[in-house]
């Protein structure tokens, strides 16, 4: 069972609102908030004071194993532990290994990237808290943890209501 | 900046749009899709009584003989592969370059490419003498020896590229359903779905962190796929290329194979999506007759690149002064399989271009047929590249037919019902247009906000 | 026999630079030329026309003045046995029929089959009181027998012969008999005992073994073996074969000139003749049972499963005859149904059938496989005519397919079979041999040992397909039936190809065996995703059965096309005691599985251990592919090109015909080719394109 964080969520009904949201939220030097959406909003990262995901690092350092394990299978395979005649060509054929390494680079690239992302977003969780089942529709909300810095309940009230939401509730996420 | 039309017609709020795709997967099947997922049914039982058949008793069951050793198995295998890629293209290639148009289509034809790759992947498996033995393809580590595979083969290379893409695709595409899958588990009414809906979506929350590293890693893996997909229709046309045969020992064959891959793959959306949209109404606001335009300039261009490559190869034989590249292509045109080498052109060259033509590239009928025929004219042209190339080669002596038997032709049409049985089945279980990519679009070509995405 | 001239057309077509001689004053010419070292011979089915006497003299009388008699003719030699007639066995038949023969023995021949109708055996022989027949089947005379007693295998007993005059063999069994049979020899001697009759010496031994070594003892050693006590030479006999006197120091005969005297000129025919003629592997059909040998290809048609009529290119043009078209011949008042083989070359006036088909009592193989030709025979007086009696077609509607091995019939202009005439072989040995550029973009690998080389000589080819055989019988080779010849499924590791040259109205032809080339750069090799067929440190393409997957790349890959595959699982229908036939040293391929020749390595290998064991090296003939044992003619020789004296390694050094089929594509086959020398006056036409294409007579 996951554990769930007490907290207050505002709950907005347009886009421009919670970007705009969001950066007073910032600017208001809370750090631990999250924003909620049905889809990722053009320029919330930039709002949300989100940095660039590390992801691609990982993609890139795979993709060289990717390419090292392909040639490493197909010299040892082919040149050390069997090498045998096939055709007249040399044991070492690297042209006719390119493709085979070329294979290995996307698929361990690309599948460990997917794994990054799924250890960055704590998926497959079973149970994931859902503030309100409309948020992966048309709602979109942001909430803020109780142990969040400078976490006043009714200051926090009065923010969201200024900003627009439509609804403000104590929650767990 | 420039004035388009709507991406999304009928001035649809957020949750119209998740409203209506969600809708065929939360209602009752109509009447429609039961006869025609029937029709499809048993043409896969029928398809796999077909394979069992050939698997039990023998690969002579087919036309293959000496010299024509490889047949309909490989040709339909090509040509489902080929399909695939038009998937790809507008999820991976289509993203990278910008094209906001993709978001409605995207779903359904990666769904098509996964389906497709399904389809082609029993072949090379199915069509060897021992199939039990396919195993023996991989390299893993074993007692015997121990002993390896052949690296340099491109039967091997194959094994790796079909594979990687089989699962790089589906990666891509369930990466893709994520976000999805949490809507209609959120709106799901009873518990099954919720807990069915709820494991496929992996408890996504959709914060703003984690979309972050969600656009990220779809970025990266539409970069990957873009390489991707090209190298796979490219190691399947070495499978002829890499060979000595005249008619398939030719460069040109990579580029060829990739433009006709994408030829017949919009081609086989397009005739889909005309389908989805009789099936689904609702659709046509998400996938409005500018996609199917669009789609159908991308056959156009593909099909005109098709053309040329058979133009090149033809002036390149006789170039070449090579007696035997040129008797292969005269003999192509001209000899006992003329007539497929004509249904050929006339499919692939001579039709699309009544895309010329506003009228036709916006007239659903036209569109319907010519994807048709364009399909057809693709499995045609694997045909000729497989079958008329290897029944006349170097020494006369050893000329002969294809003995084409009705269990190539069970081979044929039985595949399709396996395609299909799994894409109906897709368009029951599975959000069929892309609710979290066709959001963000919602407004373009309504205001100036049309930007980047 | 002497052919009638050509045709006009036939003329018109060669090209204008090649003079036209006439084929019979050249072949005087030459003749002459060469007077004691030529052979003029006659005979077979084909020349037993109504002048069939007359040709014989003509013969003995062209031998007579060429000064062969004596010399390449011994009339003293020939094999005794070979007495009988046609008019013998005439009068036999009216003895028959008279009522005149009590007990009629019929050992080693089928007249229910072999005679014409005409002759009347079938009617006659009901009058005979007891039949007695030791053939091994109720076959087509065995229906008329009151007794068949069983003769054994040839290979089951023991037996002796008079190869020549006064050269004999013993022949020995190689194998206890399978079935309940009896030796035709003991059978005579168990008669004689029981009944206590006939020569006391058939009575006196309990064995036909015991039998012959008294009658060698007596009869053959005093003679022959001299000088050597009797077992002695009883041994020598067994190893060697055969004793006697080879040379009897012949002479030369005088020709009588009155033997002119009773020769009229044959009269003038209008229409079409019939040539009947036995082919190489059937003969007179004796062996139709044996699926072998109609699954081989007829060396000229290379037809199997059937027989036909062949008719010349002009005929079929004439009458609308398309190939497989079935005729109904009509020859006097006897008809035959048979499709129709275009021939190239065939003289426009003559119907060829072959005889050995159309059994009805052969087995379940050999039954019901196309028409017998021997019943359209004609014998009037006891006089057998086969051939050059009047004949008649007419077309019919009926649908029919014949199976043909190859695919197409000219070379198309393609470096295949490559030929030079006499004349320019004289001037240059290397005449029409390629000689490609070629180079490599890597260095290759090294052979240290043994490097296992071919050399196939196309000029003493004749086609014959004992080769075939041999290789279907060595390893183990499946027989796949018509049905699956027609969809290009046969199996024969060996074929042999056979290209029409010239004018089709007046083709010459070319064979050329092909089986695997084994490439050093094999191009089926590299295409092999499990590494099923891999290259030998001794130059040997090597198939790898239990690897194989069967995904065919390799034989898609092969330019030779030299691969076949089991497109089903042929090993199940072998039953016994058909798999008494299988050489255990070869296994036998699943269903699956792609297979080709190997250069018998299974021999290699029984030839490698031998001489581990006698502590050797090996050395050249050691090694005997089956193919070449097989071959009559020595056309092909196998060996060690890395033995500088092996046979192979010297004609591949110094010969100057030899080349590599489609050299110019670089596989690096192990093969070569000696090209085929033509010994005819027609100038030399520089290269080989330009030849005719000859599409009659083409399967696809």
């Amino acid at each position: 069972m996951a554990k769930y964080t007490k907290g207050i969520a505002g709950i907005w009904l347009e886009e421009a609102q919670i970007l705009k949201a969001v950066r007073k939220v910032r600017e208001s030097g809370y750090q631990k908030f999250e924003a909620i959406s049905a889809y990722p909003i053009h320029g919330m990262e930039e709002a949300a004071g989100i940095k660039r995901s590390w992801i691609p690092y990982v993609a890139f350092v795979m993709a060289v194993v990717g390419l090292a394990a392909g040639l490493g299978l197909t010299w040892w395979t082919s040149a050390v532990d069997w090498a045998v005649n096939v055709g007249g060509k040399p044991f070492f054929s690297l042209p006719a290994f390119v493709p085979i390494m070329f294979e290995l680079t996307i698929l361990l690239s690309a599948l460990s990237s997917v794994g990054a992302l799924f250890y960055a977003c704590g998926i497959p969780r079973l149970d994931p808290p859902v503030i309100d089942p409309d948020l992966s529709c048309h709602k979109f909300a942001i909430f803020i943890p109780h142990n969040d810095t400078g976490y006043d309940e009714a200051k926090i009230e009065q923010m969201f209501k200024e900003l627009g939401a439509t609804e403000v509730k104590k929650t767990e996420y | 900046m420039m004035k388009r039309n709507p991406l999304v017609l009928g001035n649809k709020t957020l949750k119209d749009v998740t409203d209506d795709i969600c809708a065929p997967v939360e209602r009752f099947p109509s009447k429609g899709w039961v006869g025609m997922f029937l029709g499809a049914k048993t043409l896969l039982l029928f398809y796999i009584g077909i394979l069992a058949s050939v698997v039990g008793v023998g690969i002579g069951l087919l036309g293959v003989n000496s010299p024509v050793f490889w047949g309909t198995m490989i040709v339909t295998f090509v040509f489902w592969i080929g399909i695939g890629h038009a998937g790809t293209l507008i999820s991976a290639v289509l993203f990278l370059f910008r094209q906001k148009w993709r978001t409605s289509v995207a779903r359904t034809a990666e769904a098509m490419t996964v389906f497709a790759v399904m389809t082609a992947g029993l072949f090379p498996l199915l069509h060897t003498g021992r199939p039990w033995l396919d195993y023996w393809l991989f390299p893993y580590p074993n007692q015997r020896g121990p002993l390896w595979v052949n690296f340099r083969s491109p039967l091997l290379w194959d094994v790796f590229a079909v594979s990687t893409y089989a699962t790089v695709s589906m990666v891509f595409w369930y990466i893709g359903l994520v976000p999805d899958f949490a809507t209609i588990k959120d709106r799901a009414k009873n518990k099954l779905r919720r807990t069915v809906y709820g494991a496929l979506s992996l408890g996504w929350r959709g914060t703003a962190k984690n979309w972050s590293h969600y656009e990220m890693v779809y970025l990266l893996l539409a970069g990957l796929s873009t390489p991707l997909v090209l190298s796979v229709h490219t190691i399947v046309s070495f499978d002829f290329a890499v060979s000595n045969l005249p008619g398939w020992h030719t460069t040109i064959f990579p580029p060829y194979f990739v433009a006709g891959a994408i030829f017949s793959g919009f081609a086989m959306v397009v005739t889909l999506m005309t389908l989805v949209r009789i099936g689904f109404p609702e659709f046509k606001n998400y996938v409005t007759l500018d996609h199917m335009e669009v789609m159908n300039k991308i056959i156009m261009t593909t099909g005109m690149l098709v053309g040329y490559a058979y133009a090149s190869e033809f002036f390149i034989a006789w170039y070449s002064g090579n007696q035997y590249e040129r008797f292969v292509f005269i003999n192509r045109a001209f000899g006992p399989y003329g007539w497929s080498y004509w249904i050929m052109v006339s499919c692939n060259v001579i039709f699309p271009q009544l895309f010329w033509f506003r009228r036709f590239r916006r007239s659903i009928p036209v569109m319907f047929v010519i994807s048709l025929l364009v399909n057809v004219g693709m499995w045609f042209e694997r045909f000729v590249i497989t079958v008329t190339s290897l029944h006349r080669d170097f020494l006369p002596s050893s000329w002969g037919m294809y003995a084409w038997s009705w269990f190539d032709t069970g081979v044929l049409v039985g595949s399709f019902g396996m395609f299909l049985t799994l894409f109906l089945l897709y368009l029951r279980l599975f959000p069929a247009v892309s609710i979290a990519e066709v959001k963000p679009v919602l407004h373009v070509g309504y205001d100036d906000k049309g930007g980047h995405h | 026999m002497l052919r009638k001239s050509n045709t006009p057309q036939s003329e018109e077509k060669r090209s204008g630079s090649v003079k036209k001689l006439d084929s019979a004053a050249k072949v005087a010419a030459d003749l002459w030329a060469n007077q004691g070292s030529s052979l003029v011979v006659a005979g077979g089915i084909t020349a037993l026309t109504e002048k069939s006497k007359e040709l014989q003299v003509a013969v003995n009388f062209l031998n007579s003045i060429l000064g062969n008699d004596g010399k390449t003719v011994d009339h003293k030699g020939g094999n005794p046995a070979h007495k009988a007639s046609y008019s013998d066995l005439a009068s036999l038949i009216a003895d028959m029929k008279g009522g005149k023969v009590k007990t009629l023995i019929i050992h080693r021949v089928n007249p229910g089959f072999v005679l014409p109708v005409e002759m009347g055996f079938a009617d006659a022989v009901k009058k005979v009181e007891m039949v007695i027949y030791t053939g091994d089947r109720i076959d087509e005379t065995g229906v008329f027998a009151d007794y068949i007693t069983p003769d054994n295998h040839a290979l089951e007993s023991w037996s002796d012969m008079e190869l020549a005059a006064g050269v004999y063999s013993i022949c020995q069994p190689a194998i206890r008999p399978m079935y309940d049979t009896r030796s035709f020899q003991l059978s005579l001697m168990t008669w004689a005992y029981l009944a206590n009759q006939g020569p006391a010496r058939l009575r006196d031994y309990e064995t036909f073994y015991d039998y012959l070594r008294v009658f060698w003892k007596s009869d053959i050693h005093p003679k022959y073996g001299k000088g050597q006590g009797f077992e002695d030479f009883w041994q020598s006999v067994l190893q060697k074969g055969f004793t006697g006197d080879l040379n009897n120091g012949s002479s030369a005969r005088s020709f009588k000139l009155d033997a002119f005297t009773s020769i009229k000129p044959a009269a003038t025919k209008e229409g079409f003749e019939l040539a009947l003629y036995a082919t190489s592997q059937h003969g007179d059909g004796s062996l139709a049972n044996v699926s072998w040998l109609h699954e081989l290809p007829d060396p000229v048609t290379k037809a199997v499963w059937d027989n036909y009529v062949m008719v010349s290119l002009a005929t079929a043009e004439k009458h609308g005859l398309k190939q497989a078209t079935v005729v109904e011949l009509t020859v006097g008042d006897k008809t035959l149904e048979l499709p129709v083989l275009i021939q190239p070359g065939l003289h426009d006036d003559v119907l060829a059938v072959a005889v050995g088909f159309g059994r009805t009592r052969a087995g379940k193989v050999g039954n019901g496989i196309g028409k017998n030709a021997f019943a359209v025979m004609s014998a009037k007086d006891g006089k057998v005519v086969a051939s050059g009696l009047t004949a008649t077609f007419k077309k019919t509607s009926k649908k029919y397919e014949l199976a043909i091995t190859q695919g197409h019939h000219t070379m198309e202009g393609r470096t295949i079979a490559v030929e030079a005439t006499l004349a320019d072989y004289n001037k240059k040995k290397s005449t029409g041999i390629p000689h490609p550029h070629v180079w490599s973009i890597w260095s290759g690998h090294e052979y240290s040992g043994h490097k296992w080389g071919m050399a196939v000589d196309l000029h003493t080819c004749t086609g014959c397909s004992s080769c075939v055989i041999a290789c279907q019988s060595e390893n183990n080779i499946p027989v796949v039936g018509k049905r699956y010849v027609i969809e290009g499924r046969e199996m024969h590791w060996l074929r042999i190809d056979r290209y029409y040259i010239g004018n089709p109205a007046d083709a010459e032809a070319v064979f050329q065996p092909v089986m695997c080339q084994h490439c050093d750069n094999a191009p089926c090799e590299t295409v092999c995703p499990v590494l099923a067929t891999v290259h030998s440190d001794e130059g040997l393409n090597d198939m790898v059965y239990n690897r194989c997957v069967g995904t065919r790349y390799c034989a898609n890959n092969c330019p030779y096309k030299v691969r076949r595959f089991n497109w089903f699982n042929y090993a199940k229908l072998i039953e016994k005691p058909l798999h008494m036939a299988l050489n255990p040293s070869v296994g036998v391929r699943t269903r699956g599985v792609m297979e080709k020749c190997t250069f018998c390595v299974q021999r290699i290998q029984d030839a490698k251990t031998v001489a581990r064991n006698e502590k050797r090296q090996l050395k050249d003939g050691d090694v005997k592919v089956a193919c070449q044992t097989a071959c009559p003619a020595g056309g092909i020789v196998f060996g060690d090109l890395n033995d500088p004296n092996s046979a192979v390694a010297k004609i591949f050094k110094t010969e100057e015909r030899g080349y590599a089929l489609l050299e110019e594509w670089h596989a690096k086959p192990s093969v070569r080719y000696l090209s085929k020398i033509r010994n005819n006056d027609k100038e030399s036409t520089g290269d080989q394109k330009g030849h005719g294409t000859a599409k009659q007579g083409e399967h696809s």
